[in-house]
C-alpha cells in the first residue's frame, strides 16, 4: 500500500507536534549516564545496550539539545557506524548490528531526552485511559537501570487521527479536508499538565508543512535515515522542502476532573487536547 | 411620474422617525425572527439527541449511537437529576433582532444568533469540562463517563465490585447534531437580508 493523505497528516502531524512542543516549553532534558546491556529478541544477532531514558532527541532544531553522535566506550569515544552502532531513538538505547560485540562493555553516552513522550496510536481514549499501564520515564528511579524498551512510559502524550472529512470548497473539484487530531496527555504534576495544555492552545491558527510520510526521520530500528538525512534531522530545514500546508483552525484543551483522574491513574495528571485541523485539496485528481 | 430611488432616498430620515413605520418594521422583523426561532427549536427538541438526553438514566438509545447498549445520558456520564439539554435550550431561546437607526436613516438589525462553538462552550463534559459534549456528539466521544458511573455505583453497591478492569464494550458512532442545526438556521437568518417588507 502506499501512503495516502491521512499517513502523510499524522506523520507531519507527529513531526511537527515534537518540534512545536519541545521548543515552546523547553521541554527536554540532557542526561550523561551509562548503558547497560539487555537481551532483546527482536534485533537478532545484534548487542544492545540501554539508557535509563526512553525517547530521545534527534531533531537538530530543537534548541539547546543533544544529538548523540557516538558513545564513550571504555574511555574511547566511538562514533555511530563503528561496529554497526546505531542508536534507537524511540527506546533509548544504542544497538551494535555486527556480531562478535562485547556485552561487558563500560558504555557511557550524553543524549537529550524529551519532557513528554510522544506516541502515535490508534487506540481509543478509553483503552488508554481504562486499560493500559505505564512505566515512567524513570526520572526518578534510585537504581539506574536500562529502561524496558517498547512499553510506552509516562510522561507521554498519545495522539490519534480521530477522523478525516471531505466537504466541496470549491468547483473544480477542490475539498476542504478537516482532520480531527485528539491527543491524551499523562503529566507527573499539574505544572507539567498545565505547561503542555497552554502550548498546545497557543498552536491554534498556525501552519505546518504536508511532509510525506516517505520523509519520516527514523528507520526500522528507530533509528535515523542516514542516507535521506545525511548530516542530521532538522525539522525546519525537512519542511521547507515541502510547500503544502496544513492550518489548525482549532485547539480545545482540557483537564481531566482530579477525582475522575485519580482514579483511573492515582499519580499521573490527565488532559486532552483536540485539534481541528483543515487542508485545501483535490481528492478525486 | 415615476417614483425613482433618488427621490425616496432623501425622505429616509424622516420615515424612520415615524414610529408607525419603525413599529411596523421592527413587528415584521420580530415575527421572521421568532418563526425561525420555533423552527430551530421544534427540530432541536425533536432531535433523536435531545430526546435520548433529555429522558435521562432510563432512556433508550433512540438516537442509535450506542448500539442500543446504553443511552447517551448515561454513557457521557451525566448525574441523575442533571439537565445538561437547558443551557442550549436557553441560548436558542435568547435569539432576538437588536435595531439601530443611523442618521442617514438606515436601520441596521443585528441578530444575536449562537454559533456551534458559542454551544460547544456551554455544554461541558461532566469528566473534562473543558471538552464539549455537544461537539462530542459530532466528532466522538469515549466511554470514560460510563466506565467511572460503572466503577462507582459498583462501590455504591449497585454493582459487582472487580479487581479485573471494567470494559465498557460501548463504542460510540458519531452523529450530525448542533453544526448542521447552527447552519441550518444560520442560512435562514441570512435569507432575512433580502426580506421585502
Amino acid at each position: 500500500m502506499i501512503p495516502t493523505f491521512t499517513h502523510d497528516v499524522n506523520n507531519s502531524f507527529f513531526l511537527w507536534f515534537d518540534n512545536y512542543l519541545a521548543n515552546q516549553i523547553s521541554g527536554h532534558r540532557t542526561y550523561t549516564t551509562k548503558f547497560y546491556c539487555y537481551k532483546d529478541d527482536t534485533i537478532g544477532s545484534g548487542v544492545v545496550y540501554g539508557s535509563p531514558y526512553k525517547q530521545w532527541v534527534y531533531d537538530h532544531n530543537v534548541a539547546g539539545a543533544t544529538i548523540p553522535s557516538g558513545l564513550t566506550i571504555d574511555g574511547v569515544f566511538t562514533p555511530t557506524g563503528t561496529s554497526g552502532l546505531i542508536f534507537d531513538f524511540q527506546n533509548g538505547r544504542a544497538i551494535f548490528q555486527n556480531t562478535g560485540v562485547s556485552s561487558g562493555l563500560a558504555i557511557t553516552g550524553t543524549y537529550t531526552v524529551k519532557e513528554y513522550n510522544t506516541y502515535i496510536t490508534d487506540e481509543t481514549e478509553e483503552t488508554l485511559l481504562v486499560e493500559n499501564k505505564y512505566q515512567t520515564n524513570s526520572r526518578f528511579t534510585v537504581t539506574e537501570n536500562a529502561v524496558t524498551p517498547y512499553d510506552c512510559a509516562t510522561p507521554a502524550i498519545f495522539i490519534s487521527a480521530e477522523s478525516v472529512t471531505n466537504k466541496g470548497f470549491a468547483m473544480g473539484g477542490m475539498d476542504e479536508t478537516t482532520v480531527v487530531m485528539k491527543g491524551v496527555v499523562f503529566a507527573e504534576s499539574l505544572f507539567q499538565l498545565d505547561g503542555a495544555l497552554s502550548a498546545c492552545a497557543d498552536a491554534a491558527q498556525r501552519c505546518f508543512k504536508l511532509i510525506p510520510m516517505t520523509a519520516h526521520p527514523l528507520a526500522e530500528f528507530m533509528n535515523l535515515k542516514t542516507g535521506s538525512y545525511p548530516t542530521g534531522y532538522d525539522y525546519v530545514n525537512t519542511s521547507n522542502q515541502y510547500t503544502n500546508k496544513i492550518f489548525i483552525y482549532d485547539v480545545t484543551t482540557s483537564k481531566m476532573r482530579d477525582s475522575v483522574s485519580k482514579e483511573l491513574h492515582p499519580k499521573l495528571n490527565i488532559g486532552f487536547i483536540d485539534f481541528d485541523l483543515g487542508n485545501m485539496r483535490y481528492p478525486r485528481s | 411620474m415615476a417614483v425613482t430611488k433618488k427621490d425616496i432616498f432623501p425622505l429616509l430620515p424622516k420615515i424612520v422617525r415615524e414610529q408607525e413605520y419603525v413599529r411596523y418594521v421592527n413587528r415584521r422583523i420580530k415575527t421572521k425572527v421568532e418563526e425561525i426561532k420555533e423552527e430551530i427549536l421544534k427540530e432541536f427538541n425533536n432531535h433523536p439527541v435531545t430526546v435520548e438526553i433529555e429522558g435521562g438514566v432510563s432512556s433508550s438509545n433512540i438516537s442509535g449511537t450506542l448500539n442500543g447498549i446504553t443511552n447517551l445520558f448515561s454513557f457521557i456520564g451525566f448525574d441523575s437529576g442533571e439537565k445538561p439539554i437547558d443551557p442550549i435550550r436557553r441560548r436558542i431561546e435568547q435569539i432576538a433582532p437588536k435595531f439601530r437607526i443611523s442618521p442617514t436613516g438606515i436601520i441596521t438589525y443585528t441578530i444575536e444568533f449562537p454559533t456551534a462553538k458559542d454551544i460547544f462552550e456551554i455544554t461541558p463534559l461532566p469528566w473534562a469540562p473543558g471538552r464539549s459534549w455537544a461537539k462530542g456528539i459530532e466528532t466522538g466521544i469515549s466511554g470514560i463517563g460510563y466506565y467511572i458511573k460503572k466503577v462507582s455505583n459498583s462501590r455504591s453497591g449497585l454493582g459487582i465490585q472487580s479487581k479485573k478492569p471494567v470494559r465498557t464494550g460501548v463504542r460510540f458512532q458519531n452523529t450530525q447534531y448542533i453544526s448542521s442545526l447552527i447552519n441550518k438556521y444560520t442560512k435562514e437568518i441570512q435569507k432575512l437580508e433580502k426580506l421585502t417588507l
